[in-house]
């Protein structure tokens, strides 16, 4: 493990008004399994839940949770790698704190359910990088993060139909999660200026559409709909010359979105013999992923085009138009 | 760890190409454009070999991603000045933004202060001039190098210093694309060995004249580089973090918060041309 001076691994340039990785002073050595650092936290837990009558009730939690691995998330990766960071006298471990509040209704003797909830959680010690670093392949991730906290809160609104031929719900949420990381003096900026600004992960809309429809014992078919809010991005503001290349300019921490995310998903389901007898069951499944072939961005490059010299935005989707077939079987 | 990265990264491109689900399209995206702010590109180069006195300082703003042009800067005062407080004068080619010194000093291990004046504001930078190895003359040609084996690679090769931490930058120009490409390395893991550098494009031909550069930087210019090429896509894999603005080493004296983008550096370069067969 480096040491650093102050215990600080980030370094904060006064004169340019950025963070730097700070030069280890040393390095303590320890033994395999010696144990470097312990922490110890409660988790309380409290739940509440009233049935004003048989068709509606009320709910209300709050729950501390404490979590020592530290996701260290990046908008701009394409590739499904994250970055994990084990807590340690840099990094303290994540606190969360949440309360939510929700009504639950049935409908029609429980032939319809309607379940609402709303939520707020606190984050402490949120992990944070600053800016430019490199995350991947690297001894001493410390030197490129910072203690920050996150916040969240939202509705979430679900709308189910339990019986019938048709089955399937509607579900909503309207969210913001929200992240900030001050700075950690007078002196200091943070990130962003230390103002909150949104996680990565916020998605202010998300819609879903699920249904099931059991045509005969034999066929069934089902659908599902998503549409979410683009991921927070961070986009270019300008760009200059530089020796002989163009540099983008970034703007604030993920002041941008990336274009809304969704896709139509439709399969069927044959069961060849629904009255056999037998342990073994199978099924064949027929199904067709993002149907309308929409090719949602997981990312947006901004970069130099090798051949003409000229600026360019490039999408990047993983996945278009994806059929499939499967046979599922138990026993 | 190098090993283990370049593995991840095979695996990754060899399944996104197999699977056949990867697509990159280029997509016109509605950007804001930020009020332009001063960039100085004041890179001096000392040509080993050379006396190093034709010297040029850049200055041009900041403008719209999608702009086709970059304006340029006039009317600024700019001077170097060394430890013996010697004085060396840019003066414009006018209307260029271009300013060029022909009496300039380079001296290895000296430390060196920037000063431009623009528009009654005064920025400021100081940096040391940092010597470099030569590029050695065996320069190797390997036809199924580059990541997939089937481009035209070149190798070359230079002597790391081992009783100090080195940073270097790499600069090659070809015709096999439009910008040159950079690299800044440091000699943690090559510490006082010959160090081996390599170049491949899948555009490379023979006959191509690829134009190597190897530049002595600081360690403060080898953190800025990286984050800048981080920003102008060229460092830009799979796993890269979102690239901020990238501050360089200059200060504006008057109003601090009217920062210029750029970097003051002072630098020994070898250089060496290859012909590919």
């Amino acid at each position: 493990m480096n040491t650093y001076a102050n215990d600080q691994a980030v370094a904060f340039n006064p004169d340019l008004q950025i963070y730097e990785e700070a030069t280890p002073t040393g390095v303590t050595y320890y033994k395999p399994r010696e144990k470097i650092i312990s922490f110890g936290n409660l988790e309380p837990r409290l739940a509440v839940s009233y049935a004003i009558n048989e068709e509606q009730s009320v709910k209300a939690s709050y729950n501390r949770m404490s979590q020592y691995i530290h996701l260290v998330s990046n908008t701009a990766s394409v590739s499904p790698l994250d970055i994990w960071a084990p807590s340690d006298q840099y990094l303290k471990p994540e606190i969360l704190d949440q309360v939510a509040l929700g009504y639950f209704r049935n409908f029609r003797s429980g032939k319809y359910s309607l379940e609402t909830e709303a939520f707020y959680k606190k984050t402490k010690n949120r992990a944070d990088y600053i800016d430019g670093a490199e995350l991947i392949a690297r001894k001493a991730i410390e030197q490129v993060l910072l203690n920050g906290a996150a916040r969240a809160y939202g509705l979430e609104v679900m709308l189910k139909r339990n019986t019938g031929k048709l089955t399937g719900w509607l579900s909503y949420t309207l969210s913001r999660a929200e992240q900030r990381t001050p700075g950690r003096n007078a002196t200091e900026p943070g990130i962003n200026n230390g103002e909150w600004y949104r996680a990565n992960y916020d998605k202010t809309h998300n819609l879903s559409l699920t249904a099931a429809y059991q045509l005969t014992r034999k066929w069934s078919f089902g659908g599902i709909f998503t549409y979410q809010t683009g991921k927070a991005a961070t986009y270019p503001i300008g760009k200059y010359q530089y020796q002989g290349i163009t540099i983008a300019n970034y703007g604030v921490r993920n002041a941008s979105s990336l274009p809304a995310y969704h896709h139509l998903d439709l399969s069927a389901t044959y069961v060849p013999r629904p009255d056999s007898k037998k342990r073994w069951k199978g099924e064949w499944v027929f199904s067709i992923y993002n149907v309308y072939g929409r090719n949602n961005a997981a990312a947006l490059m901004f970069e130099q085009n090798r051949e003409t010299g000229w600026s360019e935005a490039k999408r990047i989707s993983i996945f278009g138009i994806v059929p499939g077939v499967s046979y599922n079987f138990k026993f | 760890m190098r090993i283990a990265m370049k593995n991840i990264l095979t695996c990754l491109a060899v399944s996104l190409v197999l699977g056949g689900f990867g697509c990159t399209k280029v997509v016109e995206v509605d950007l804001e454009t930020a009020a332009p702010r001063l960039v100085i590109d004041a890179s001096i180069d000392w040509v080993k070999g050379t006396t190093g006195k034709a010297q040029q300082i850049v200055l041009s703003t900041t403008t719209g991603y999608y702009s086709t042009s970059f304006p340029t800067v006039s009317g600024a005062e700019i001077t170097i000045t060394n430890s013996a407080n010697t004085i060396f004068r840019f003066t414009e080619s006018p209307g260029t933004g271009i300013y060029t010194c022909t009496d300039f000093l380079p001296v290895a291990g000296e430390s060196y202060t920037l000063k431009v004046a623009l528009n009654g504001q005064v920025y400021t930078a100081t940096e040391t001039c940092i010597g470099v190895p030569v590029i050695a003359d065996n320069i190797e040609q390997d036809n199924a190098g580059g990541f997939g084996g089937d481009e035209i690679e070149i190798a070359y090769y230079y002597q790391d210093n081992g009783n100090e931490d080195n940073y270097y930058l790499h600069r090659i120009a070809s015709p096999a694309a439009k910008y040159p490409d950079y690299k800044a390395k440091d000699d943690q893991r090559s510490q006082g060995k010959l160090i081996k550098e390599y170049y491949s494009d899948k555009e490379l031909k023979p006959g191509d004249l690829v134009h190597i550069q190897l530049y002595g930087i600081s360690r403060r210019y080898y953190d800025y580089f990286r984050k800048l090429l981080a920003a102008s896509g060229a460092g830009s894999g799979p796993f890269q973090a979102t690239p901020g603005s990238v501050r360089g080493n200059i200060i504006n004296q008057t109003e601090f918060d009217n920062y210029a983008y750029g970097y003051f550096r002072v630098s020994e370069v070898a250089m060496k041309e290859y012909v590919v067969k």
